[in-house]
């Protein structure tokens, strides 16, 4: 079923083109979810809203980019919402709090690489993670965030650095980023 | 420039990362979304939901029938007896008394029972009166009322075969009675308007007349002369006091219960269980398709023979039948039976676990005859890779079946029956995993599955019969003449249970 079809048949309300869209786009929407949910059963609950919301408000999709960039979006979105409604990132988003939790990164399971990514990703602490999310992945930037999450701008930064920073230490003592330290390490070697 | 480039590397690897990332989600969240999408689809649910619980509730209506039917007479019914005194009374308030009036003009007029309602307290406070008085024939609030036989207390039986309710211009003879109400009528179960027919009595009728109300009351009057439509006319009006009366409700239950049983004795409710082993017949060529990479394109042709052919692994399981059933006696050998039935089937199928793939099922739209590709993500292979595994596609179904029995052979206390029926069903939870057109996967879709289903169950029993209970126990099998699937998916699936059912019944 081609893209156009499915979005037709969303527009129409066809059970069977709004699950042919479904099907194509939520194993990566809940991927999206999970980066975000404290675990895959609040992923489950934020996605099967935001496909709602997707299917509801199909008719403001103008086509203009990709369909799964206009999807996600949505996703992402309710996916801070929700976070904000149960007061699950307010409450976790105070600074000094969340440099001193420890993270217990031997959770980890190692099996797939992006998985090892995600999972070290989730193992920040809420509301790192989520600046994280929208920063490095979702490509807002930090005015966009402090909107989003009605934090202040310089927050933003500030617990971003942090989280990369906490983020980093993970990544490196699973070896995932080896190769760019090494790099870095070249590159400014090089430039010394 | 080094932390610079350090960020850049670092966010292009994390998104990269973390965009490669894919979770399958569970059934329930496509569930979820659909129902909130289309709340109208819950009716069919919701409506099985109802008519089941309205079942059960007629079942649970049929087992205290008996109880619910005797009950207002015991509570109502009073069998008064009857005193002859102050006879001028009770004729002198027409209008206001409850009085059954016994008419001994034989000549010119038929007999009339009327009742009215007594409102004076002083001649007969809260009573009734047998008045003679053939002035009050035209007594207003004629609401009448019910005649028992005292040998069988049923209108059906001495008042029906001897006597009987005809209009009034066929009346000729003098026995009539002529009748100004409403008769309570057995044989109608309930309160019949006869008002303005007559009623012919043959024969002596009644040492007790069971009297109904219209109002509310209904009481049973035992005359003294043990004939209370006789035509003799009697010197005076016989008071009947309710507040005084000997009630005597037990014969009337008595009698009503002995009626009752008898009806209740062609009834009577099994409860079984049957473990049955569940297989599966395929039927229907799948829609198959023979592109690269499973990626399709309208421009393709989307239906092609494959020459590979695919085939389902599977394994029977062990699945069960329980539910209760009515039987009811329509002849000596023959019985109807009914009830409800809750059933789990199913099979194993065998795959193997391979890394999230794209799958595609063609499915053919029952309205145009069009194909259309429908996309799936599993990790689920047809069984032929290492790491096997089982999945299990069942379904629970409910349902009300509805059919025969037949005892071929009795002796002592065995018998030997058979039995068929017909099952509508409701599938109340479904798995189903499907092998995909290409034949290389399984893909999980329960919106393809039916939700009403139709079955016949054919089987055996021998019926052994104990001081208390009578034990069923024979081989029965379970054909489900329609496709688990809609139409859409051409391939028709049909579940096969073949099984023991034990079944247990109480003596009467």
């Amino acid at each position: 079923m081609t893209e156009e079809f499915m979005i037709q048949g969303c527009l129409d309300n066809i059970a069977s083109a709004q699950e042919a869209l479904y099907n194509r786009f939520s194993p990566r929407m809940l991927g999206v979810c999970y980066r975000f949910a404290r675990n895959r059963e609040d992923a489950e609950d934020m996605m099967q809203e935001g496909f709602i919301k997707v299917f509801t408000q199909i008719h403001q999709f103008r086509g203009n980019g990709a369909l799964e960039g206009w999807i996600r979006r949505i996703i992402v979105h309710t996916c801070i919402n929700i976070l904000k409604k149960n007061k699950k990132f307010t409450d976790s988003v105070d600074l000094f709090h969340a440099g001193s939790m420890h993270l217990n990164e031997n959770n980890i399971p190692s099996i797939l690489q992006a998985k090892q990514v995600v999972e070290c990703i989730r193992l920040l602490p809420i509301g790192y993670r989520t600046v994280l999310n929208l920063y490095a992945i979702e490509g807002f930037s930090h005015k966009e965030i402090a909107a989003i999450l009605d934090i202040e701008e310089s927050t933003s930064r500030s617990q971003y650095t942090r989280a990369k920073s906490m983020l980093e230490d993970v990544l490196l003592k699973k070896k995932i980023l080896q190769q760019p330290r090494e790099r870095i390490k070249m590159v400014s070697s090089g430039s010394n | 420039m080094e932390q610079r480039f350090f960020i850049n590397e670092f966010e292009q690897s994390l998104k990269e990362q973390s965009d490669q990332f894919q979770m399958v989600p569970s059934k329930k969240v496509w569930h979820g979304i659909y129902n909130d999408l289309h709340p109208g689809r819950k009716w069919p649910s919701i409506a099985m939901s109802l008519s089941l619980i309205f079942t059960l509730v007629f079942i649970s209506h049929l087992n205290t029938h008996n109880e619910h039917r005797t009950a207002p007479a015991l509570n109502k019914i009073a069998e008064i007896n009857a005193t002859t005194e102050n006879s001028n009374q009770a004729g002198t308030e027409k209008n206001n008394q409850k009085t059954i009036v016994r008419n001994n003009d034989q000549k010119n007029n038929p007999k009339t029972i009327t009742v009215t309602k007594q409102l004076s307290n002083t001649a007969s406070p809260n009573g009734l009166a047998i008045n003679d008085n053939p002035q009050n024939n035209n007594l207003l609030n004629t609401s009448l009322l019910a005649v028992n036989s005292p040998r069988e207390n049923t209108l059906n039986s001495s008042f029906s075969e001897k006597n009987s309710i005809l209009p009034e211009h066929q009346n000729k003879n003098a026995d009539a009675t002529k009748i100004t109400g409403s008769v309570y009528d057995d044989r109608q179960s309930g309160l019949q308007d006869y008002k303005g027919l007559t009623m012919v009595v043959n024969e002596p009728v009644a040492e007790n007349v069971a009297i109904k109300n219209f109002n509310d009351q209904q009481v049973v009057i035992t005359s003294a002369d043990k004939n209370i439509l006789n035509i003799e006319p009697l010197p005076q009006v016989k008071n009947i006091n309710k507040t005084s009366a000997n009630i005597k409700s037990s014969d009337i239950a008595k009698t009503s219960m002995k009626k009752h049983k008898k009806r209740n004795e062609n009834i009577s409710w099994v409860y079984y269980a049957a473990p049955v082993v569940s297989s599966v017949s395929f039927s229907g060529e799948a829609l198959k398709l023979n592109l690269p990479n499973s990626t399709f394109s309208p421009a393709l042709p989307l239906a092609q023979a494959n020459p590979k052919e695919n085939k389902v692994l599977h394994n029977s399981a062990l699945g069960f039948e329980a539910g209760t059933q009515m039987n009811y006696i329509i002849a000596k050998k023959l019985k109807f039976t009914t009830g409800l039935q809750l059933a789990y089937s199913g099979y194993n199928i065998i795959s193997n676990d391979v890394h999230p793939t794209s799958s595609e099922l063609a499915l053919r739209d029952p309205s145009t005859g069009m194909v259309y590709i429908k996309s799936y993500y599993t990790h689920y292979g047809d069984g032929t890779g290492l790491a096997l595994t089982t999945l299990r596609n069942y379904s629970w179904q409910a349902s009300i079946p509805v059919g025969l029995q037949y005892a071929f052979y009795e002796k002592n206390k065995l018998q030997f029956s058979f039995a068929a029926n017909i099952e509508p069903s409701f599938v109340l939870k479904a798995n189903s995993f499907i092998l995909s057109s290409d034949g290389k996967n399984y893909v999980n879709d329960p919106s393809l599955l039916r939700k009403w289903n139709f079955s016949s169950n054919f089987g055996t029993f021998i019926t052994f019969n104990s001081s208390k209970f009578q034990w069923q126990i024979g081989p029965n099998v379970r054909y489900q003449w329609l496709s688990t699937y809609q139409k859409e998916y051409i391939v028709k699936e049909h579940l096969i249970d073949y099984g023991i059912r034990i079944g247990i019944s109480k003596n009467k």
